[in-house]
């Protein structure tokens, strides 16, 4: 018991630091409908990291350097994401998203050509596996992301209200468009510290997987919030215990358990209508 | 009364517990720990992350292993910037020893180098700045590493020093045998010569001289009489002990897939010096695709040949199984040309 606890303690707390900010991002993702923003946002900072070793800098040495250029590659990321929704859906947000995604991976391949790592090597160093996580990355990574969810709260009103825009597709305003970006910024920055973590997959696992469980079952958005805090609470508790005590990659055992949960619900709910 | 009967049972638990507490060893290869067993033997009980099929420049994330690193007494890794994760899981651990880098052991420290970089811009691309990391089927740079390992050993515990030693010496026979072959090692009487002459290219000459020949795996490593080309660069040390040729690599760069133009190019060569023989690392499957598509080019073949110990596999044994891989190897025919 002792022993799992001194092995897991960690990477359960990290889950949590994640949950906390990803649930409620989920939220707006699902309301904006723009599900694959998380993996574009990855990406276009992958190609960050990747510029910044083109330069000449090192994973070893310069590591807060390689962080910086991502960064900043992913405000770039938020400045476009929030120019390029259209009031109207001729062309879908979902179809530019994809495309920034599929050039942002293309132009990674090019530019990790010409690199001493692979590109395979390159988005092994970006993306963490939640087992192998730092006690110290755990604390940093639970301060920032307190700040970011603190200013979302202090904006709670103008950040909901433009999520719900989005389902109205009403006109945007520059004004509307400047808080889009502050929206888009603030996930590209937790993404990419989230990924670097967790991993790609376990950050979109917690990131959709909740709140669709809770879209599903509430309409109310504080009670929507609980519920996927919850689901995705137990599901990383019951994830990281089946993954030590049946030695399983802890990511991918959390992602299952989520998708498990959502199938549960599913079916619960279609059995009531049916009888 | 009480306090002899407390005394004597924790004596007796003492005693109980002592002879069964091994030194705890975490590598990152398969090979470093096969190694470390011939040195350490029954005093150390051995766990490797990497299995031997499995890419060493990658790590699995299972709670098995980072109990195995947290617990380590050990922790001995190739180095030369081959497994890039060791940090990240050592500060993971949280254990002390290794964080303080006192048990962390580098086994490479002091092994000769190939492909060191002259130009150590890292943007002209070379991943590793001290070298080609694959070190270890060359045996004068694994009898070194033994060597390391056996004076890690020794730091840690120094009250089984004569153990350590004692096995050291009795691999390094095993090996100078394997390599050179009874009749040189018991003409010599000396293995530091014979590995001196080895490495100074003059074997050969001191075998004539003394009315010998050369035997063991260098014996063996003449019927090897084709040049081949290589997936990604592991087998530079084993060309360079047993003066195999090596014509090219399908990587055009360490961890990176050719071009086009880069694949033309060998292709044209191998074509031109009739090369048809294309040897890779097993865990390169996932790219055999590719490696295919060179070898229907050369109108040749290709084989994957695990570069690691197997489980339970000694390194000498490693040994034996990949010579006899790459001396089968030339009988294969290639397709004919339609």
């Amino acid at each position: 018991m002792f022993e799992a606890i001194s092995l897991m303690l960690w990477p359960l707390l990290a889950c949590f630091v994640l949950v906390g900010i990803h649930v409620y991002l989920g939220l707006h993702v699902i309301a904006r409908k723009v599900i694959f923003v998380d993996l574009a946002l990855a990406q276009i900072a992958g190609l960050g990291a990747v510029f910044a070793l083109f330069l000449g800098f090192s994973f070893e040495h310069d590591a807060w350097q390689i962080k910086l250029i991502s960064v900043s590659f992913t405000l770039v990321g938020a400045i476009i994401f929030s120019l390029t929704r259209m009031h109207d859906e001729t062309i879908p947000h979902e179809a530019i998203i994809g495309i920034i995604y599929a050039a942002a991976l293309s132009m990674m391949l090019i530019l990790s050509a010409n690199l001493p790592h692979g590109s395979d090597e390159v988005s092994q160093m970006l993306s963490g596996s939640i087992l192998w996580v730092r006690a110290s990355e755990v604390v940093y990574t639970g301060c920032l992301y307190s700040v970011v969810g603190f200013i979302h709260w202090l904006f709670r009103k103008q950040f909901f209200a433009l999520s719900s825009e989005f389902a109205l597709n009403t006109q945007l305003s520059l004004h509307a468009r400047l808080w889009d970006f502050l929206f888009y910024a603030s996930f590209g920055v937790v993404v990419t510290s989230s990924v670097a973590i967790g991993g790609v997959l376990l950050v979109f696992g917690f990131l959709i997987i909740p709140s669709v469980i809770a879209v599903m079952i509430s309409g109310n958005i504080r009670v929507r919030l609980l519920i996927a805090w919850a689901c995705g609470l137990i599901a990383s508790i019951i994830g990281v215990v089946l993954s030590y005590h049946f030695d399983l990659p802890s990511g991918p055992t959390i992602v299952v358990v989520l998708a498990g949960f959502l199938l549960i619900i599913t079916l619960s709910r279609r059995l009531k209508t049916l009888l | 009364m009480r306090i002899l009967v407390l005394a004597a049972l924790i004596a007796g638990q003492l005693l109980a517990v002592e002879p069964a507490k091994k030194l705890k060893i975490v590598t990152t290869m398969q090979v470093l720990a096969a190694i470390s067993q011939e040195i350490g033997g029954s005093l150390v009980e051995l766990n490797s992350l990497s299995g031997a099929a499995e890419d060493p420049h990658f790590v699995k994330a299972k709670p098995s292993f980072k109990k195995w690193v947290s617990d380590a007494d050990l922790f001995i890794q190739v180095g030369r910037s081959l497994e890039l994760w060791v940090p990240q899981v050592i500060s993971a651990s949280a254990n002390q020893k290794l964080i303080s880098g006192e048990r962390l052991i580098i086994a490479s420290l002091n092994t000769k180098a190939l492909e060191v970089p002259n130009n150590l811009s890292r943007t002209n691309g070379d991943i590793h700045p001290q070298g080609n990391p694959h070190l270890w089927l060359g045996p004068s740079s694994v009898l070194k590493m033994a060597d390391n390992i056996k004076h890690a050993l020794i730091k840690a515990d120094p009250l089984h020093k004569s153990s350590y030693e004692k096995n050291f010496a009795s691999f390094k026979q095993k090996l100078s045998v394997e390599m050179f072959g009874q009749d040189l090692v018991g003409v010599a009487n000396n293995l530091d010569l014979l590995w001196r002459l080895h490495e100074g290219k003059k074997l050969k000459q001191y075998a004539l001289e003394h009315k010998k020949s050369v035997g063991g795996w260098l014996k063996q490593a003449e019927l090897i009489d084709y040049s081949f080309i290589s997936y990604h660069s592991e087998f530079s040390y084993l060309a360079d002990e047993f003066d195999l040729k090596i014509m090219g690599q399908i990587e055009e760069k360490s961890g990176v897939a050719p071009g086009l133009r880069y694949q033309n190019e060998l292709t044209k060569k191998a074509l031109a010096n009739h090369v048809k023989h294309i040897v890779a690392a097993s865990y390169y499957t996932g790219s055999s695709k590719l490696i295919d598509l060179v070898a229907s080019k050369i109108n040749g073949q290709r084989i994957f040949v695990t570069v690691d110990c197997l489980p339970a596999e000694s390194y000498l044994a490693m040994m034996n199984r990949l010579l006899k891989a790459l001396v089968d190897f030339r009988a294969v025919q290639p397709p004919k040309v339609k």
